[in-house]
């Protein structure tokens, strides 16, 4: 088990493209740690520096106090498990499961061994004499995860690895994962571009765009608080309100309607002030009658979403999404209560919450942390 | 016959109305059969002579049917020379073989791993060289290399002549077989612990086979049929490979034996064959162009 | 996934058969999902896990060195031989003398080379662009959509004729128009026999050479009509299309590139073919010497180095034209 570290790592390309631009972080030990962001963010290149796959151009990692920048990947004792599994395979899934350890020069029995009982927690043990062609995706995946297992690690890392699987099934071993992590207790930092995925399993999450860190934080925490429109738009199965509105006579103006301004907000703006008003439908109220402080506009569509409905509401060029337990019916007139506990602010120009003064936003912070 | 050709004709007419009823099927059939025949006399004519001739007890110059024996093969042996050329035709390809393979895998794995400056223009002139320079344009500084390096008459310097020529074609062909390979594959390994050499020599080797398979046969078939380099390279009759004394047997002076030239044609031929229908087989025929030059 | 394209193999312009053998790979998804930074760095760096550069250029090191020196030198040096007065033997042998460009003039003023030249271009036509491409077209067209005993019997014969080496087919053809006892005299009725190869030199060595290697066309011009996407030919036969309509409209343009890839690797390798000396040796009378005939009989039997490597130069410089051209062809497919 160990604790990591990294400070003011940098990852340049020779083509020029900043993958990691001044990243400061640590991860706790035994915590499940997401990385999240769209393509191209640097997650995954961040990951296989963290392996030892990329060198980094600048900065240091630790790994249980020890410096390991510069330490070949085999001598950073952490598993990893691949996007496409890195199967062998010319292996059976017992030679595949049991490699690490004959590298590590354990006797073939003992390592058989362990294989074994590897795969045993992972119901593979009906397909320890197959190759991985014969194996289904899910059992591929389970596989590398009884690869990873085998040996003793200090670090887990995940680098999108169930993205190759499909929807159902990604859910069972979605579930499966958060709870071997939490029995084995060991650190694991798991890549992932799906928003869900690391709001479900990590304990902490960093959104990334551009080689930088958006947001780092509990996900509940990213969830309800996201310090910018980037992360606010980034995260949720149904995408958060985002509303242009501007500051006047004590409210918001939002198209044709005012509404408050959120209590938390209240000191840091001023009238006159351009901002995007970011609530999600999930805490939006949507109402038959008229009131107070709600967005009035005609029902333009519903969808059923299991329980309950996502109901978008227009007025004119504004659109405002609340979900709703009974379908409201299409062209009716409807209320939108935003709800003001859970309405956020944002600055209209760089896109940073706004919670704070100016002068200390979040965004200043990263640029000095940079 | 009849049968297929009506219910071929029956289904298609209602479906085209445009096209000529009935009669087109048909006629595309026998016209079909007709050109095999043809064109299968063609490509047949030449090599029944291959077939028939080592097993009749009085070969002609002409296809005719057997008297079986196998005595031809028997007697063959008798020839010095015929031991001598297929030992030296197993030894070339043999040697070339592991030159290419070697060289072309080392080389094709670093390219398709590592970006190495320059790599594209690397392979451009390689393509290019590859190409523009055959061992007919080149035989004669090919000639005088060889001669400054005092290698005129050793296997040694044809090997390498035909190494040089092979090893472009070579590295292409495993170059596109490893970029197939996800770098995953090394990636864990290293992560697992592995050093760069087991890395290459548990994971690597292993998952490149049957790309090193495909070359090394391609090389084999190639060295075994050329000609022109150990004809011009190689002076005592006792070094020649099997293509250049199959050429001396029916050049040479005299009536030419065809008792021997038939049964020697039979088993010289038989292992490229062989290694033709290896590689269907067990790799489905994998087109590479370059595999004859 | 090969990150930076380079030129791409001459092995391969079917496009067919192509794309190495994945068979060994599972489902493998692109894994440079990290766009920009890892289509840069990504599978590149990677290989720096097992190799670095010092490693890498240590591996290159052997190909290259082979190459280099048994390809790539030679073809340099010819340049420079072309302009001596090397010979094989006596005293030029071991101070060859510069000249200049006196073996160039003197290659224009001989009726033999330029007779040489005759006979090449005659024996390129007729054996690659007409015998070889248009014997392997109409292969793979009248083959294509047949299955079974038949279509497998002629593939066979065809490669058969491809891979059987060289001085065994020199043989199988001499024996088969030998004027007195050779299968095809036999087959004609009367007596009187015709030595086919003293009386019909030029048209033996091009049937020959077209059965030879009309197998790689035929591969080639498979692949590229099995890659043809069906909906186009039911297009036009639904438009009422003839069979040769449908040839000329839309199946000629549409492997347009992979018929000129074949005219120019085939007019290459039979412009540098040597095997016409196994069946003819040149003769009767220099009428099927062709420039890698003459090029051996004047340097290597009549030992003039000198000379035969201006005629090598020549012969590079030609090649050279096709190569680039062929190279062109190949990136504008890509």
């Amino acid at each position: 088990m160990a604790e990591v570290t990294i400070s003011a790592l940098v990852k340049v390309f020779p083509n020029g493209a900043r993958a990691a631009d001044g990243l400061d972080l640590t991860i706790r030990d035994g915590e499940f740690f997401a990385l999240l962001g769209p393509s191209g963010c640097g997650k995954t290149t961040l990951l296989r520096m963290l392996a030892g796959l990329e060198t980094p151009t600048g900065g240091t990692i630790t790994l249980g106090g020890q410096d390991v920048t510069r330490l070949p990947p085999g001598k950073r004792d952490l598993a990893m498990v691949f996007q496409d599994y890195a199967l062998y395979p010319h292996m059976t899934v017992t030679d595949n499961i049991a490699y690490p350890l004959k590298v590590r020069k354990v006797a073939k029995d003992e390592r058989h061994a362990k294989a074994r009982e590897a795969a045993g927690s992972l119901q593979l043990e009906e397909l320890m004499e197959r190759r991985p062609g014969q194996l289904s995706g899910g059992q591929q995946q389970r596989v590398a995860l009884a690869r990873a297992l085998a040996y003793p690690t200090e670090l887990f890392l995940f680098d999108e690895p169930l993205s190759n699987l499909d929807a159902r099934l990604r859910l069972e071993a979605r579930t499966f994962l958060k709870r071997l992590q939490t029995d084995l207790g060991v650190t694991t930092v798991y890549v992932t571009h799906d928003q869900s995925e690391a709001l479900a399993l990590a304990d902490r999450m960093a959104v990334m765009d551009a080689g930088r860190f958006r947001q780092v934080g509990a996900p509940l925490e990213v969830y309800q608080r996201p310090s910018s429109r980037f992360v606010a738009s980034f995260i949720g199965s149904v995408p958060m309100n985002l509303l242009p509105a501007t500051v006047a006579d004590g409210g918001l103006r939002v198209g044709s309607n005012r509404v408050p301004v959120p209590a938390h907000a209240r000191e840091h703006v001023a009238a006159g002030d351009e901002v995007v008003v970011g609530a999600r439908p999930e805490y939006a109220e949507l109402l038959a009658e008229p009131a107070d402080d709600a967005l009035a506009g005609t029902v333009a569509v519903v969808e059923l979403l299991g329980t309950e409905y996502l109901v978008t509401v227009e007025d004119g060029d504004l659109s405002v999404q609340a979900t709703a337990p009974e379908d409201p019916g299409i062209g009716s007139r409807a209320w939108v209560r935003l709800g003001e506990r859970h309405t956020l602010l944002y600055r209209a120009d760089d896109g940073e919450l706004v919670d704070a003064p100016r002068a200390a936003s979040a965004r200043d912070q990263m640029v000095a942390a940079g | 016959m009849t049968a297929t050709a009506r219910t071929g004709a029956r289904a298609a007419t209602p479906a085209t109305a445009a096209r000529p009823p009935v009669v087109g099927p048909l006629l595309a059939r026998v016209g079909f059969y007709v050109f095999a025949l043809v064109v299968g006399a063609f490509f047949a004519l030449p090599v029944l002579w291959l077939l028939t001739a080592p097993f009749d007890a009085d070969p002609t110059l002409s296809v005719a049917v057997p008297s079986l024996t196998l005595s031809n093969f028997a007697a063959m042996f008798s020839n010095p020379y015929v031991g001598s050329s297929l030992r030296n035709s197993i030894l070339l390809s043999l040697g070339t073989m592991l030159l290419v393979v070697t060289a072309a895998a080392l080389c094709a794995y670093a390219l398709s791993r590592v970006r190495i400056p320059g790599r594209d223009l690397l392979l451009y002139i390689l393509l290019l060289f590859s190409s523009v320079v055959s061992g007919t344009a080149a035989m004669v500084p090919l000639f005088q290399l060889i001669n400054q390096f005092g290698l005129i008459n050793t296997h040694t310097g044809v090997m390498l002549v035909l190494a040089g020529g092979l090893l472009p074609a070579g590295i292409f062909i495993l170059k596109d077989f490893m970029d197939s390979i996800p770098p995953s594959y090394e990636e864990f390994a290293r992560v697992a612990g592995a050093s760069p050499l087991q890395t290459l020599r548990d994971v690597v080797v292993p998952v490149a086979r049957p790309g090193l398979a495909v070359v090394a046969v391609w090389t084999i078939v190639n060295v075994w049929g050329d000609f022109l380099i150990p004809f011009i390279l190689l002076r005592s009759p006792d070094k020649a490979p099997a293509a250049v004394v199959m050429f001396n047997f029916y050049t040479e002076g005299g009536q030419a034996n065809l008792r021997l030239i038939s049964a020697y044609s039979f088993l010289y031929s038989i292992p490229v064959v062989v290694m033709y229908l290896f590689v269907n087989r067990r790799y489905g025929f994998r087109f590479y162009g370059g595999i004859k030059r | 996934m090969s990150a930076g394209a380079g030129p791409k193999a001459p092995q391969t312009p079917a496009g067919g058969g192509a794309g190495g053998g994945a068979g060994a790979a599972p489902a493998s998804q692109d894994a440079s999902d990290d766009a920009p930074a890892a289509a840069a760095g990504g599978q590149e760096t990677a290989g720096a896990v097992v190799l670095g550069r010092g490693g890498a250029s240590a591996f290159v090191a052997p190909a290259l060195g082979l190459v280099g020196v048994f390809l790539i030198f030679p073809a340099l040096w010819t340049l420079y031989l072309g302009l001596t007065n090397a010979r094989l033997t006596g005293l030029a042998a071991a101070e060859p003398q510069f000249v200049g460009l006196s073996n160039f003039v003197r290659a224009l003023t001989d009726p033999l080379f330029r007779n040489s030249l005759k006979v090449t271009a005659i024996f390129v036509v007729g054996s690659a662009v007409v015998g070889q491409t248009g014997l392997g077209f109409l292969l793979a067209w009248s083959l294509r959509g047949w299955r079974g005993p038949v279509r497998s019997a002629i593939e066979v014969l065809v490669i058969l004729a491809w891979i059987i080496p060289g001085s065994v087919v020199a043989f199988l053809w001499i024996a088969l128009l030998d004027g007195r006892s050779g299968t095809l005299n036999t087959l004609i009725p009367g007596d009187g026999g015709i030595e086919w190869l003293l009386r019909y030199p030029m048209a033996s060595i091009i049937v020959f050479n077209t059965w030879r290697g009309a197998a790689f066309s035929m591969l080639l011009f498979g692949a590229a009509l099995a890659s043809l996407p069906p909906s186009h030919l039911e297009t036009a036969r639904l438009a009422g299309a003839s069979a040769w309509q449908q040839l000329r409209d839309v199946i000629l343009p549409s492997i347009r590139g992979h018929i000129l890839t074949a005219l120019l690797l085939i007019s290459l390798w039979t412009f540098n073919l040597f095997t016409p000396y196994l069946l003819t040796r040149g003769g009767p009378n220099f009428q099927t010497e062709v420039l890698p005939i003459y090029i051996y009989r004047v340097a290597i039997s009549s030992g003039q180095l000198g000379y035969g490597a201006a005629i090598s130069a020549i012969m590079l410089a030609i090649n050279l034209v096709v190569a680039l051209v062929y190279l062109n062809v190949l990136k504008d497919k890509t």
